[in-house]
């Protein structure tokens, strides 16, 4: 089978983590994805390797090909006017155009959207900057922390009164998924009405939508929100947290939420005493006592290992779940291992054979995508995408190649 | 702030069916925003996501939860008791019509119902079926319990995230389902496209758990690449040293002092302001010293943003290609100058208030077919008369003997 988007393609200018992660999220779906670099400027991100256990030679693959799996490279110097032009030409034969550069970069080369609509009329273009394209701060820079910082994600994130908790590189991941999200539906509204259209998305404002209800709590009632570490904000659990097991570094993660769940959760932890106890009479007295509450389920949790504990509340249907590594993910997760998350994929580097990497996330009854491949190799498929996809000669192939326009 | 208002919209000529918790909210609230037309299937007395805070002056009630308003917005509503045999089959028959539901219900919920996806499919062999849940629908977890929170700590993100004296930390808010959502609305509007060819609906299954996780970064390529087990590095990104929120004047700002180019960034501008000590000297270039003595970099660095604002820092850095980032709280972003630009914040019409309120906006600008919140969230059963009368053809009487029985 393969995935619902196989007569698509994209031009894809993407480089970093925000863009190539909305195009790995639409080639998993079967999108033709064709990444453009040029040798002299590639994807910094081919050069990502662990650098923190201070290795001399440290395994060279891994991050850049998770996030760019599935696509196919090509090296064009769009400095060159006859790059530029097949550059054009290859967008001629596209359904949309992607990048994430700072604000104006694109138009700079002479690859403005009005450009690639004169080449392909209905052409979709996604812009995926940190800031826009207009406005006081379109030039300034971005990785995921800023947007993260600058929508109150960080702010909100941990514990109040304490320093902000950095929480991973949603600022980026969640770009790229409204991103693929806007082609999609931009891709519908072409197939209704025949008419393409230029999108410009942010890393600052796809991180601001993820907020919930945290501005209008400003706006509507002037209260400023605060972090409420694992808890959401105003939860009405009596129960919801982190909770550390026998073992090093062994969690649990346990929210007890409704009424009829409390009485339960006593019974399954063997402390039908907490039932009687003046704190934790109320649902509202259990709200102000968490912290002292949280003392009581620990001294449960720390009895036994994640695992049981985990196993003890899910027979009493309440959620419980480890918190889980990379190793409880990869190695021990029955579920994950039913669900086909982890995939060993081709490598066109021969020494390495095969990479395990993440596999596609949605999963489709009737179209599954699948990951045909990891990265690929810098320029491997120029000879394809020239010749096959665009027509040019072998003879003009070579003379492009000596002139240094495809290298 | 702008007004909401109303143009050409991508997705007005499709109809989407909503039953979901919590989790599932945004995936419609992005589709109606888009211009699909979106029911939400509440049961008589309103859904249990309007009984989450905070609630409008803190007075509870189902008309009153700034989450509810916060995540349904442009949706329609009707109340339909789906437990009782004539409330389903009259879901069946909005289904006949339908083309996309979306479930993010609790494990056999629709199931029982006789609204599985080969139920659903049988009766309306186009429709697209989303389901939403913290495990997925198959597999030996597709029968527990959980929702955001189970989805977070089975990610692997959980693990990585906060401080190591304290538990590992969830980001704040519901961002496992949020993912989950995300990845649901391209994968329906890619089923949709390819229905266009095959003429055939079909499930898309996306769980909370793989959502979360294949948001995160590093952790599973370096387990592969040299058996690293990545933890909780005290806000330090998952592959550097130097990742650091730091003290200013009104709060914190963010930095990478670990970066080369914004490390030598900062240390020209301390010593323009001669405050950089002796982080000039060569020992500093030693990467295994730096480590070891990095604390000594942290303190100094802080002695001086706690003389500058927050907006200093931000765009004062920024200038000199540095990517720092001012830590905002909620009512500093709403101030945030680029975002005015955008003309994010939109201000939303509440009749029944006589009150308008500033809603988050877009989060991308499509030329042609703009983002807009077309209406606030629906009041409970607000849209009974026109699905009911208008779509399904009822005739008054019999919606007042649907009433009066309790199953609209």
């Amino acid at each position: 089978m393969s995935g619902p988007l196989t007569e698509i393609r994209i031009t894809d200018f993407t480089w970093v983590l925000a863009g190539p992660f909305c195009t790995r999220t639409l080639a998993d779906m079967g999108a033709e994805v064709i990444k453009i670099e040029a040798r002299n400027r590639p994807d910094p991100h081919r050069n990502y390797v662990n650098r923190t256990n201070d290795q001399p030679d440290p395994f060279p693959y891994g991050a850049f090909d998770n996030f760019n799996r599935n696509k196919l490279s090509l090296t064009i110097n769009a400095r060159d006017p006859e790059g530029l032009g097949l550059i054009k030409d290859l967008i001629s034969v596209s359904d949309v155009v992607t990048e994430n550069f700072r604000g104006g970069v694109l138009k700079r080369w002479g690859l403005a959207f009005e450009d690639m609509r004169e080449a392909r009329p209905d052409i979709i273009g996604l812009s995926m900057s940190g800031f826009g394209q207009t406005g006081p701060y379109k030039d300034y820079a971005s990785h995921f922390h800023i947007p993260q910082a600058m929508s109150g994600y960080t702010y909100l994130s941990g514990y109040e009164n304490d320093v902000p908790v950095v929480a991973g590189s949603w600022g980026d991941t969640t770009t790229g998924l409204q991103g693929a999200a806007a082609i999609c539906m931009a891709l519908e509204h072409r197939s209704e009405t025949g008419e393409g259209q230029y999108i410009d998305g942010t890393q600052l404002t796809s991180t601001t939508h993820v907020m919930g209800s945290a501005f209008l709590e400003y706006t509507a009632n002037g209260a400023e929100p605060q972090p409420n570490g694992n808890r959401l904000p105003h939860t009405s659990a009596s129960v919801e947290g982190a909770f550390p097991c026998q073992g090093d570094e062994r969690w649990v993660a346990i929210r007890v939420y409704t009424e009829e769940e409390w009485p339960v959760f006593c019974s399954a932890i063997e402390r039908r005493d907490l039932l009687e106890d003046p704190r934790f009479a109320l649902l509202s007295d259990r709200q102000e006592n968490w912290r002292e509450l949280e003392q009581e389920v620990k001294r449960w949790t720390k009895e036994r290992s994640a695992e049981d504990a985990m196993a003890a509340l899910q027979a009493v249907r309440i959620e419980a779940a480890v918190v889980e590594n990379v190793v409880d993910m990869m190695v021990h997760d029955e579920q994950l291992k039913h669900r086909g998350y982890f995939v060993d994929a081709w490598h066109p580097d021969r020494s390495i054979g095969t990479l395990r990497t993440e596999g596609p996330v949605a999963k489709f009854s009737e179209t599954q995508g699948e990951i045909r491949r990891t990265a690929p190799l810098i320029g491997e498929h120029n000879e394809y995408i020239l010749g096959e996809i665009l027509g040019v000669s072998t003879k003009r192939m070579q003379k492009l190649q000596d002139a240094g326009v495809f290298f | 702030m702008t007004d909401n208002q109303t143009g050409p919209t991508a997705l007005g000529h499709l109809r989407v069916l909503e039953v979901v918790d919590d989790v599932g909210e945004l995936c419609g609230k992005m589709l109606a925003d888009m211009g699909a037309m979106v029911t939400r299937i509440e049961p008589p007395g309103g859904a249990a996501t309007r009984g989450i805070g905070p609630f409008l002056e803190d007075e509870p009630s189902p008309e009153r939860s700034l989450h509810f308003w916060s995540y349904n917005t442009s949706k329609r509503s009707i109340t339909l008791d789906l437990d009782d045999p004539e409330g389903q089959a009259l879901f069946k028959r909005l289904v006949e019509n339908a083309d996309i539901v979306v479930e993010s219900m609790p494990p056999r919920y629709m199931d029982d119902r006789g609204f599985s996806f080969d139920d659903l499919h049988q009766l309306n062999p186009r429709l697209v079926y989303v389901s939403l849940s913290a495990f997925g629908r198959s597999g030996p977890r597709a029968g527990l319990a959980g929702g955001d929170l189970a989805g977070w700590a089975s990610s692997g993100y959980m693990y990585t995230t906060g401080w190591t004296w304290q538990p590992p930390t969830r980001p704040w808010g519901r961002q496992a389902s949020h993912a989950a959502c995300l990845y649901a609305l391209s994968a329906a509007m890619s089923a949709i496209l390819s229905r266009r060819r095959s003429g055939k609906g079909q499930h898309v299954d996306v769980s909370l758990q793989e959502a979360a996780a294949s948001t995160g970064e590093g952790y599973v390529p370096f387990y592969v690449g040299d058996k690293m087990i990545s933890g909780r590095r005290d806000n330090d990104h998952i592959n550097s040293f130097g990742f650091k929120v730091l003290p200013c004047k009104d709060g914190w700002a963010h930095f990478n002092i670990g970066w080369r180019r914004d490390r030598n960034a900062i240390v020209e501008w301390m010593t323009e302001e001669g405050v950089a000590e002796d982080l000039t000297d060569e020992k500093w270039l030693d990467p295994t010293y730096r480590r070891a003595n990095f604390d000594h970099v942290v303190e100094v660095v802080s002695a001086w943003t706690k003389n500058k604002t927050k907006t200093e820092i931000f765009e004062q850095g920024q200038e000199r290609g540095l990517e720092c980032a001012a830590v905002y709280s909620i009512p500093e972003v709403i101030d945030d100058p680029q975002l005015e630009h955008r003309g994010y914040w939109v201000d939303v019409e509440h009749p029944e208030l006589d009150r308008k309120f500033t809603y988050s906006g877009a989060p991308y600008l499509l030329t042609k077919t703009p983002w807009s919140l077309h209406r606030r969230a629906p009041l409970i059963g607000e849209d009974n008369e026109a699905v009911f009368e208008d779509e399904l053809g009822l005739s008054g009487d019999e919606l007042t003997a649907l009433t009066s029985k309790g199953i609209i």
